[in-house]
């Protein structure tokens, strides 16, 4: 059924009665009533923040108490608590990379949940395998078309029939949203619409964009994605979340990820209907030169943290129903080697931070970095499946219980208990 | 394999919006309400042989390219493309050199902020006017295709001064030279030394990257058959190679940071005390090893067949790569030669440089290097600025990564800027183009226009919603003065360059 009314109004839309949903830069869009068939969702919204490049999770969430932490990093390895410059601590074990201060108040407002230890079965030092077997979520499969994302929102019924169920933000959609149910993929909130030629009014716009639909009319793969586009450009502007400017005196760092993570809490807020929104951080890749308490990556660190500290100010009236999910594709080297950096590793820690999420703990197993439990080349341990913990968000956050087909052939082992049911 | 290459962040063609429709039973066809019986749009009409080749091996066909296929034939224009050497481009060199200085000559350094922007934005904005405007089509492609083969990000500190040397020593001396040459070349690049970190890889404390790309992207593949332990093997094999101290600028090794150890690689054993030769004994075993034809072969069937290369063509590639010792003109023109190329009408879609670049090589437009800025700020909001792909993998070549929401959008309204024929270096003279074309009425014009930007017929639906938009509610019959045509003509081919036809490769 949501086929039936996502068409009838895409041939609204390429038919002579589209209405000027598109205005030239500059000009007031027409405010529409919001779209009948914008059904509230039932779960959270779900952010899911990938760092690119395999971030060093010994870097994040600092084991400053392990005994064996400060011979692997004698360069890197950061101060005890207290020091100057040192880690931030958590809970007598664990410390905050001292750039990620700006999270210590999420943490102790219960908002934030590292989760250390996390790896992929299928544990890969490539970049791209490791990548794409966490964005299919089937690792060992390699051959599965679809991302976990995409599954998750085909396997939700709940008659939400936006194009903004699923959002990518850049210009190339994210893997995991690869799906039966088509996502949008959106750089800019300001520039997603067409633009017209200089002069020219909504109208003369309309009429342009009337005409290019027909040339959109087929079944093609161009086709629909571009009847898609069209549906997406009219929805946008109906809603119009640019209006939503920063709430509670949040103050967004004029990065990539802090404009990626200001779109994404103005479309939450703008009721688009969408339920999963896909953000890239990219830089992680410290082969050389990775700094300690300062340095490169102090520098990614303080704007993630920046980015996420002023995202949940914005939404914190909604942080109740909001969950963010900040992974990489692996963890880095525990040694660190003679560059100044760390080369691919295994194990790595997730970052959980929502209303929903049992935080102010970390969570996991810890494997320890004695020589002995190391795996591989000299990687943390991963004790953690990267599912259980997606899983346990997908059933208890997003109210979706088809863990079978999000991650087929994958029985979760009990929840570590990272979020509230 | 085509997962592989769009794994960063993209996706596959399979299951894209329309397979939502699809299983809910909605054809989304002319006149299509859900529950009425709708009929399959017949699929548009095939572009020709010679239309479909040149797109494949050029950045897209300017009126006289196809007139020159048609008349020497597709094998003689192969053969011409092929010995770029001999294709007098003298004309584009100059206009290079003189807007672009720092590509043909990098003056000494040092270089801070600013300097080392503009080597940057010089490469960049050669590269994209040598899309346009060079002859050499097909050595352009290839430079494209070697640039991201073995990428290196534009924005990687001292990247943005040495990827100048790299794109003329490295890529443009070998795109078409011997793999073994290339590879060698690239491995002593002082770019690819900095971006791969290999110029701090020393022994004792080896650094891994640049040996994981190098078999990984570079050479075998990422199933090739290796292990971490060649991994390991071949960082220490590589230590000591890296640039020399006083600019950056050259290759060095440096003996002393070399691990004299006996290392095994693939099975081979390099004995020790090999010093530098250890890393030329690697680059020998992976330049010929098996996984590496596959690899290459399956790639460049990717840039020239299809998102899925057909088993047979890489067959055949990798046959030709192998028995030639690596020689990369025949294994491209193994490639070229595959009969599938022109079963893969509609396969490939252009990605943004192809798509901006073909835009402005199809109008009547007189294209300057000032057309470099425009074609700069359209491929950066595509998100496919030359040498601006993070990850050593290089831009992803398959349609599922650029076909989505925003890339349709940003490219309807990039079309529509090029041709209004007012942006720098993109001028276009509409009167004088419609009267030229003899062009009286709305029909004609969409004829006219289409004939020029497309060189293939339209289905009837198209044409007549194209000559509606023309017609402006009148007649499509109607005679029309030619300032009137000329001022309608922009809008029809901006709509014809945003139409999918004009999407694909």
């Amino acid at each position: 059924m949501p086929a039936t009314t996502r068409r009838s109004f895409l041939r609204t839309l390429s038919g002579a009665l589209a209405l000027p949903a598109v205005l030239p830069n500059g000009l007031a869009r027409m405010a529409f009533a919001a779209h009948p068939e914008n059904r509230a969702t039932t779960g959270d919204v779900l952010v899911c923040l990938f760092q690119r490049g395999g971030s060093d999770g010994l870097h994040l969430i600092v084991p400053y108490g392990d005994a064996h932490y400060r011979s692997l990093r004698p360069t890197l390895a950061l101060g005890e608590p207290g020091s100057t410059k040192g880690a931030l601590d958590l809970d007598g074990f664990f410390g905050l990379h001292p750039a990620l201060a700006p999270l210590a108040e999420l943490w102790q407002d219960g908002l934030l949940a590292p989760v250390h230890a996390i790896g992929s079965p299928e544990a890969s030092h490539s970049h791209f395998d490791a990548m794409a077997s966490i964005e299919r979520g089937t690792p060992g499969n390699k051959t599965q078309p679809d991302g976990w994302i995409g599954r998750h929102l085909q396997s939700l019924v709940n008659h939400n029939d936006s194009p903004f169920r699923g959002v990518g933000i850049g210009p190339i959609l994210q893997a995991s949203l690869r799906g039966s149910v088509p996502a949008t993929a959106l750089a800019s909130i300001a520039d997603f619409h067409l633009e017209g030629r200089p002069g020219q009014g909504a109208a003369e716009v309309a009429r342009f964009q009337a005409s290019l639909a027909k040339l959109y009319d087929g079944d093609g793969f161009l086709d629909r994605q571009g009847q898609l586009t069209f549906e997406a450009i009219a929805r946008l502007a109906a809603a119009d979340p640019g209006k939503n400017p920063p709430a509670n005196g949040a103050k967004y760092p004029a990065s990539e990820l802090g404009l990626a993570l200001q779109q994404v809490g103005q479309m939450i807020k703008a009721d688009l209907g969408m339920e999963v929104a896909c953000i890239d951080a990219g830089g992680w890749d410290t082969h050389a030169s990775q700094g300690g308490s300062e340095g490169q990556m102090a520098g990614l660190l303080g704007d993630l943290a920046s980015s996420l500290q002023a995202f949940a100010t914005d939404l914190a009236d909604r942080i109740g129903r909001i969950t963010v999910v900040v992974m990489s594709e692996f963890g880095r080297r525990a040694k660190e080697n003679g560059s100044g950096g760390t080369d691919h590793g295994d194990g790595n820690c997730m970052l959980l931070l929502g209303g929903g999420i049992v935080g102010g703990r970390v969570h996991g197993r810890w494997p320890g970095l004695a020589p002995a439990a190391l795996s591989g080349p000299g990687d943390l341990a991963a004790t953690t499946d990267f599912r259980t913990v997606l899983a346990e968000i997908v059933e208890r956050r997003l109210g979706n219980p088809a863990i079978g087909e999000i991650f087929p052939g994958f029985t979760p082992p009990e929840y570590l208990g990272v979020a509230h049911a | 394999m085509a997962l592989e290459e769009v794994s960063r962040r993209g996706l596959l063609a399979t299951a894209g919006a329309g397979a939502a429709l699809s299983l809910l039973g909605v054809r989304p066809g002319a006149g299509g309400f859900l529950g009425q019986a709708a009929t399959a749009p017949a699929p548009p009409p095939s572009p020709s042989r010679e239309l479909l080749f040149l797109t494949r091996t050029s950045f897209g066909p300017r009126p006289e390219d196809l007139a020159r296929v048609s008349a020497i034939g597709i094998e003689a224009y192969l053969d011409e493309q092929l010995q770029p050497e001999r294709i007098d481009d003298s004309a584009v060199d100059r206009e290079v050199a003189r807007a672009f200085p720092t590509v043909v000559r990098l003056p000494a350094g040092p270089f801070e902020g600013d300097a080392r922007h503009e080597i940057a934005i010089d490469l960049k904005s050669a590269t994209l006017y040598r899309a346009v405007a060079s002859r050499r089509q097909l050595f352009e492609v290839l430079v494209d295709f070697w640039s991201n083969h073995f990428n290196i990000y534009h924005q990687d500190g001292p990247t943005s001064v040495l990827k100048t040397a790299d794109d003329r020593e490295v890529i443009r001396r070998h795109a078409l030279g011997r793999f073994r040459d290339l590879l060698g070349a690239s491995a002593r690049s002082p770019a690819m030394l900095v971006f791969l970190d290999n110029f701090t890889n020393i022994a004792g404390g080896p650094n891994e990257n640049y040996a994981r790309e190098l078999m990984e992207l570079h050479t075998l593949g990422v199933e090739g058959g290796y292990t971490q332990a060649d991994v390991q093997d071949v960082a220490r094999a590589f230590t000591g190679w890296t640039i020399e101290r006083r600019d950056g600028r050259q290759f060095r090794f440096d003996a002393r940071s070399h691990d004299q150890g006996a290392k095994r690689v693939l099975g081979v054993a390099i004995p020790a005390g090999g010093g530098q030769r250890d890393g030329e004994i690697v680059l020998d075993r992976l330049a010929t090893h098996p996984s590496t034809a596959r690899f290459i072969a399956t790639k460049l069937c990717r840039r020239f067949l299809a998102d899925t290369p057909p088993a047979a063509a890489v067959d055949a590639a990798a046959l030709t790569f192998t028995t030639t010792g690596g020689d990369l003109r025949e294994t491209v023109r193994t490639v070229l030669h595959s009969a599938q190329l022109f079963e893969s009408a509609d396969a490939k879609v252009r990605r943004p440089i192809e798509v901006l670049a073909a835009a402005v090589r199809a109008l009547p437009a007189s294209a300057s290097t000032d057309a470099a800025r425009l074609l700069l700020h359209g491929t950066k909001l595509l998100g496919q600025a030359p040498f601006n792909w993070p990850a050593p993998n290089g831009y992803p070549d398959a349609a599922g990564a650029w076909i989505n929401t925003n890339g349709l959008l940003g490219r309807w309204n990039l079309m529509l800027r090029l041709a209004g024929g007012r942006a720098p270096g993109v001028r276009i003279d509409w009167p004088a183009w419609v009267r030229a074309s003899a062009a009286a009425t709305p029909t004609q014009l969409v004829d006219a226009l289409t004939d020029r930007l497309l060189h293939r017929a339209l289905l009837a639906a198209d044409r007549n919603a194209l000559i509606a938009h023309a017609a402006a509610g009148g007649p499509g019959g109607a005679h029309l003065p030619v300032p009137t045509l000329a001022a309608r003509a922009p809008e029809i081919a901006a709509l014809l360059l945003d139409s999918p036809y004009f999407q694909w490769r």
